[in-house]
């Protein structure tokens, strides 16, 4: 299943690519998502729960970051499992970053698949989770890009 | 599977005591069809299964004085298609029934266990939205009545409380001279849930001119979709074939539906303006029938 979005978010392409690249920041803009640590340059590992009404899922999760070109492209590869539910996650997920004037517009495309019981429900129910957790994770990224960015002596733009 | 335990309490107050001291961790069974399945697949946790199968009072269908139609939430699916009472009252609802899934299921599902999974791709939460159904929930904290229509507000999400239980669905009867149709459209087999489905209701003035029309369309988004604006705007207008088609344009063009495996998107789009004008036709052809039987 493929998920394509794009949002726009109200700062520059360089401020944004600094954020998303900061993990620990980025992911907690990430709804559900806790305990996130670095395993290496290009690993990260967390969890991620998943509710929809008064159902749960709880992955274990694996993201590299497959390709990095500052401050355009990024592709992950996300790669979990859940023990309850005998469910696998697996996602490719590009994103690219175009300046629009001081504005950044994010696209990305997700290349999505889940095996087991999460997987029996169909590409809806995923893919309107995924679109309620994209617009949550962008309004949490705009109020952290809002706030008084760090000092660090670097221009942005 | 996760350890739980099932009880069975033989009241409905019973039930409420479970519900109010296990909050969340309980979880009521009805036909469980449903509950079944998602807790085999370990997508629903819950510690306690509260079984209604031995309250009693919860399975009746009866019309009560002011002419509404009362359907307990244990009455089986298909005890509500083969009432000689629904079918003398409000036969679209005894038709809607019967159009879900298979017979099989039809035998153990109930009409509240349908409403409260909330499964977006559902039969008769558009049908109920439309007749102006209200689901009645207790609690040790009171009794209130909730419109159908703002039952459901997410996937598998509504809006109940942990600690209320659905005891009845309770259905007005149509006014003198009204049409009413549920069209279910299927795109893969015949057991299939909808691609979507249309409930319509056309209330007729008297004079051909519409006292109101209602027009529910079901399992094109997470829950069932009714444009409020289109269906106030067209009170007063002629019952023609213009009319129609304006509303179905409009539902076509305001609903955002999702995509699945049995529809796209766009493809949903499509067949929401096709099955729209069908189903309002249909009602005013039933509309037309009764206006000259009384």
């Amino acid at each position: 299943m493929i998920i394509s979005q794009e949002f726009t978010l109200n700062a520059p392409r360089v401020r944004v690519w600094d954020f998303f690249l900061d993990v620990p920041r980025s992911s907690a803009c990430m709804a559900g998502v806790e305990d996130v640590t670095q395993v290496d340059e290009k690993t990260y590992r967390g969890r991620i729960q998943v509710k929809i009404g008064p159902l749960r899922a709880g992955f274990s999760v694996t993201v590299e970051l497959s390709e990095v070109q500052p401050p355009e492209r990024l592709v992950l590869l996300v790669q979990g499992d859940d023990r309850a539910t005998g469910s696998l996650v697996r996602a490719v997920v590009s994103a690219l970053l175009q300046p629009q004037g001081g504005r950044t517009l994010v696209s990305y495309q997700m290349d999505l698949s889940i095996r087991g019981a999460l997987g029996r429900f169909g590409g809806t129910v995923i893919q309107d989770v995924a679109r309620k957790m994209t617009a949550q994770f962008v309004e949490c990224v705009e109020r952290s890009l809002a706030a008084p960015a760090r000092v660090d002596g670097r221009q942005d733009g | 599977m996760a350890e739980f335990a099932v009880v069975e309490p033989g009241s409905v107050d019973e039930v409420l005591d479970l519900l109010a001291r296990h909050g969340e961790e309980a979880k009521p069974v009805a036909g469980g069809t449903w509950l079944a399945l998602v807790l085999r697949q370990g997508l629903l946790w819950s510690s306690l299964l509260v079984s209604l199968r031995r309250v009693p009072g919860l399975a009746g269908i009866a019309v009560d004085e002011a002419g509404n139609l009362r359907l307990g939430a244990m009455v089986r699916l298909r005890s509500v298609e083969t009432s000689a009472l629904v079918w003398e009252r409000l036969p679209v609802v005894a038709e809607t029934y019967r159009e879900v899934a298979n017979v099989r299921v039809r035998y153990q599902a109930t009409v509240g266990g349908n409403l409260c999974d909330a499964d977006y791709a559902s039969d008769p939460p558009a049908l109920l939205a439309a007749l102006g159904a209200r689901v009645v929930a207790v609690s040790q904290r009171g009794r209130r009545e909730i419109p159908v229509r703002d039952f459901v507000v997410g996937h598998y999400q509504t809006v109940l409380e942990p600690d209320e239980l659905v005891t009845e669905v309770v259905v007005p009867a149509l006014p003198p001279g009204a049409g009413a149709v549920y069209l279910k459209y299927r795109t893969r087999s015949h057991e299939d849930r909808p691609c979507l489905g249309v409930a319509a209701v056309v209330v007729p003035d008297g004079s051909g001119r519409l006292a109101r029309a209602e027009v529910v369309v079901g399992a094109v988004a997470e829950r069932p979709q009714r444009l409020a604006e289109v269906l106030d705007a067209v009170v007063g207008r002629a019952l023609d074939d213009a009319t129609i088609g304006e509303i179905a344009e409009r539902y076509a063009a305001e609903i955002e539906p999702l995509s699945d495996l049995r529809g796209s998107a766009w493809y949903r789009t499509e067949m929401i303006r096709v099955f729209v004008e069908r189903a309002l036709r249909a009602a005013r052809a039933r509309a037309q029938r009764e206006g000259r039987r009384t």
